[in-house]
């Protein structure tokens, strides 16, 4: 009786913990497909492009890595929802951007990004800016915060930390700080936040 | 069988368990409306202010967050305090508003604090949770607003064997444990090198009533001021580690005699005064004989190294008995057994013949206590005597009540001094049946503390200081604790008194090594103190609570601790502390409202590039946690393969022996 009842409780909540983990990592994939057309339609006369009907958010920009072969559609806004479907984006009055995305999707690939590293941003009116990684560090979110009020000179780039970690909702955070390629930024390309 | 059934039982458990709501520890933790997500507030820092008159210790703590996220959103938090002390005040500071708090029954505190919640007010309440556990919880936070919470609580500071002592726990945040009753919450842990990242300030004023011999602090470095009256203490630097538990300790001059001062406060209409007598460091009598009943705990969870040292502390008893004086020893285990029917006279034979029944004391056997006791007390009390019980156990008291009972009931004019030994104690049992046993409770948690903790003990049975003492006030006079305990070297007494004309000298008188003794504290020398109702309304509060040991009616005891809770705002286990804002201020504009506030740049804390307005955002919550759902799910059917092998394996092997 006890073993009939353990069996399906197991069974259960394996199968439910798999649909779990299963369904984030089928998000994550789709999300990055469906939002290419979206993107492709956006341009400077109409950044804003629904990716589908009641979408919680639209691309603003392409994160990519061309030694790793990494692309990744960038959405606006860094909350849990929207990270669900693609890295998010948040901007400070300043110019500062902010990216964040999961660590066991999107930004798996932080893991071994080291400093000196380059990525570029396109943006949706066709603009690439290039970036170098300028310093790579863990912090404990509990006492550290993300300060909006920086300047267009430098973009930010979180997850979470240890990537190996068993259990989720841990306090520590990888953190990359980039700085432009060849020298300060020259204009700002970017797109004001509505 | 058996342990496969377990080993897939806890991988069950393993599976299982992380889909229960498993919390978080840390500190303020804020929630906001509709939305299950928890984020950490960021502490910026803590600011602790400390006044010390005589032995009353008042800490104010503040520590100010930043709600990061960008939600209204509500805090709670949970701070452990230093064992004896009592939390008195709220306050908060929400943006530029404050709002204090005040002290209402538990259940309409609770329905006071839901109601302003729910209509968007500013609010706070504070719940005690377990005896020195509390919980804080503020509603109404807006984004990115700064929060400062002040807590203000009593403590008392600790004297033995010549040292003040005062302790301000800088983990006040962590300890690790489920607290019963509490929503389920974890205290706050620390991790290990973690804690030097947070600012803390910290300011002592202390007036001892005394000469000073000395004044340090164990771990950090302080600076230290004094105006001929009271004593500023600060930190030397307040970037200094505070991973360790900010102590204080100060000496009196050794040299003085029995020392008493009083200190006053002026109430409600109500006089209310402290007195505090300090012992001198060193005293001996040798006019005032004792009459010593030695009690040890024979049961089987004393063999080995306790009872050893159980047996040493005994021998070591013996040797210091005076010419003149009387003894017994009892040993209790399931049954009593006393060396002698009756106490007999400290004879070099009698002694000789107690050492050899402690020597040949083995043990074994279960607990059962109250016999003992009852025998030690059920001796005629024989006039010129001091009758010292002497009551050593290592064991869980279970049928506490009872046991108190029969003390209350039947101590007389017998002093009980408790010797608790190891972890399984109940320590604050013990406390108070020694307070109301007019002794001492001594605790030996490590066994290697036991021959110094004996050591003091026995120099405070050595004769009390100052004995059968009266004090005589100004008026009419409710006192607590209202039998007065005897002055031993090494524990002051400290007796409080509320009446409603208290302005006159003190009276002390009592007997000191076999004559009378007297000293009077006049009116000129009272101190001004602001701990001193509070101090007597505490005294009260426990002693009320004490009511039950005597029969009394719950419904009663409960009516007049109440009464006494919120004529003088005290926290109780019936009261708490609540705090509104009387003017709402979350609308539901508000509410969706994004973040974009800027707070002031937080004090204490540096950040790159940024003039006088910051934005502060929270750490993105950054892991979707598909990888340990997999894990698990994974790990879940493994188990399920597993269990059907393991059914088919043993029911081939039964086959096979049915077989053969």
């Amino acid at each position: 009786m006890i073993r009939s009842l353990l069996l399906v409780s197991l069974l259960a909540g394996g199968l439910w913990q798999i649909g779990q983990g299963g369904l984030v990592q089928v998000k994550a994939l789709m999300g990055q497909l469906l939002l290419e057309r979206a993107f492709a339609a956006a341009d400077a006369d109409e950044p804003v492009q629904i990716p589908w009907p009641g979408a919680l958010s639209h691309p603003v920009a392409r994160l990519h890595l061309p030694d790793r072969g990494i692309r990744r559609l960038v959405l606006d806004g860094a909350n849990s929802p929207v990270l669900a479907w693609g890295p998010g984006m948040e901007s400070g009055p300043n110019g500062h951007h902010l990216i964040a995305a999961h660590r066991d999707t999107h930004f798996r690939f932080l893991e071994h990004v080291e400093p000196g590293e380059t990525m570029s941003v396109e943006w949706v009116d066709g603009s690439v800016e290039h970036w170098r990684v300028a310093e790579r560090e863990v912090v404990d979110s509990r006492t550290t915060a993300i300060d909006m009020g920086l300047e267009a000179d430098q973009l930010t780039l979180v997850t979470c930390y240890p990537f190996t970690a068993t259990t989720s909702g841990g306090p520590l955070r990888l953190v990359l700080t980039l700085t432009p390629e060849n020298g300060p930024l020259t204009t700002d390309h970017r797109l004001p936040k509505k | 069988m058996y342990n496969f059934k377990r080993i897939i039982i806890m991988a069950w458990l393993l599976i299982v368990s992380p889909m229960l709501a498993a919390d978080q520890p840390a500190q303020l933790w804020l929630h906001s409306g509709g939305d299950s997500e928890r984020h950490p507030a960021m502490l910026l820092e803590t600011d602790v202010d400390i006044e010390v008159s005589g032995m009353l210790g008042y800490t104010l703590v503040t520590q100010r967050f930043v709600n990061t996220s960008d939600q209204w959103a509500e805090g709670r938090y949970l701070f452990p305090l230093p064992d004896d002390s009592a939390v008195e005040s709220l306050r908060i500071q929400i943006g530029d508003r404050v709002i204090e708090g005040e002290i209402q029954e538990r259940g309409q505190a609770r329905e006071t604090y839901r109601t302003a919640r729910n209509q968007g007010q500013a609010t706070g309440l504070v719940e005690q949770q377990r005896a020195n556990v509390f919980t804080t919880r503020v509603a109404n936070i807006a984004p990115g607003e700064t929060v400062d919470i002040q807590i203000g609580f009593r403590q008392t500071v600790q004297y033995r064997h010549g040292r003040f002592n005062l302790v301000f726990p800088t983990t006040v945040a962590p300890r690790f444990g489920q607290v019963p009753g509490s929503d389920g919450m974890t205290t706050p842990v620390r991790e290990a090198g973690q804690a030097g990242d947070r600012a803390l300030s910290l300011r002592v004023e202390l007036r001892p009533g005394m000469e000073l011999a000395a004044l340090q602090s164990s771990h950090h470095l302080i600076e230290t001021d004094y105006n001929g009256e009271r004593w500023l203490v600060t930190m030397a630097d307040e970037h200094q580690p505070i991973s360790r538990d900010f102590e204080l300790e100060w000496i009196p001059d050794p040299s003085r005699p029995i020392h008493g001062v009083v200190f006053q406060q002026h109430l409600g209409g109500l006089d209310h005064l402290l007195l505090m007598m300090v012992p001198p460091e060193e005293f001996t009598s040798d006019r005032t004989p004792r009459e010593q009943i030695l009690i040890i705990d024979t049961s089987g969870s004393m063999r080995g190294d306790p009872m050893d040292q159980a047996r040493r502390s005994l021998l070591f008893a013996l040797e210091k008995l005076r010419p003149g004086d009387r003894f017994n020893v009892i040993e209790f285990n399931h049954r009593t057994q006393a060396l002698f029917d009756q106490p007999v006279a400290a004879t070099n034979a009698n002694i000789h013949r107690a050492s050899r029944f402690v020597e040949n004391l083995r043990a074994g056997g279960g607990t059962v206590m109250g016999p003992s006791l009852n025998k030690a007390m059920s001796y005629a009390e024989r006039e010129g005597f001091i009758r010292q019980i002497v009551f050593i156990t290592d064991g869980l008291i279970h049928n506490e009540d009872e046991v108190s009972a029969q003390v209350r009931r039947e101590i007389g004019n017998s002093r009980l001094f408790n010797v608790g030994i190891g972890h399984g104690v109940n320590s604050q049992f013990l406390t108070d049946l020694a307070r109301y046993g007019r002794g001492t409770y001594t605790r030996i948690a490590d066994l290697d503390q036991i021959n110094q903790r004996m050591g003091e003990l026995i120099v405070q049975l050595g004769t009390p200081v100052l004995h059968d003492i009266e004090l005589h006030w100004p008026g009419e006079a409710e006192i607590y604790p209202s039998r007065i305990p005897d002055l031993y070297t090494g524990e002051p007494l400290v007796v409080s008194a509320r009446g409603e004309q208290l302005m006159g000298d003190v009276l002390v008188t009592g007997l000191s090594d076999g004559r009378p003794w007297q000293q009077k504290i006049p009116m000129e020398s009272f101190q001004l103190a602001g701990g001193v109702a509070a101090h007597w309304a505490r005294a009260g509060l426990r002693s009320r609570l004490d009511e039950r040991f005597n029969g009394a009616d719950p419904g009663l005891i409960r009516e007049s601790v109440l009464d006494l809770a919120l004529e003088y705002q005290l926290l109780s286990p019936f009261t708490s502390l609540v705090a509104v804002d009387q003017t709402p201020r979350r609308t539901r504009q508000a509410a969706l409202r994004r973040h974009d506030l800027p707070t002031d740049l937080p004090h204490g804390r540096e950040l790159a590039g940024v003039g006088d307005r910051v934005m502060m955002r929270a750490m993105p919550a950054t892991d979707a946690g598909s990888e340990s759902s997999l894990l698990r799910g994974a790990l879940a059917l493994l188990l399920i393969g597993l269990l059907l092998g393991h059914k088919r394996m043993t029911r081939d092997v039964e086959h096979e022996e049915e077989r053969s």
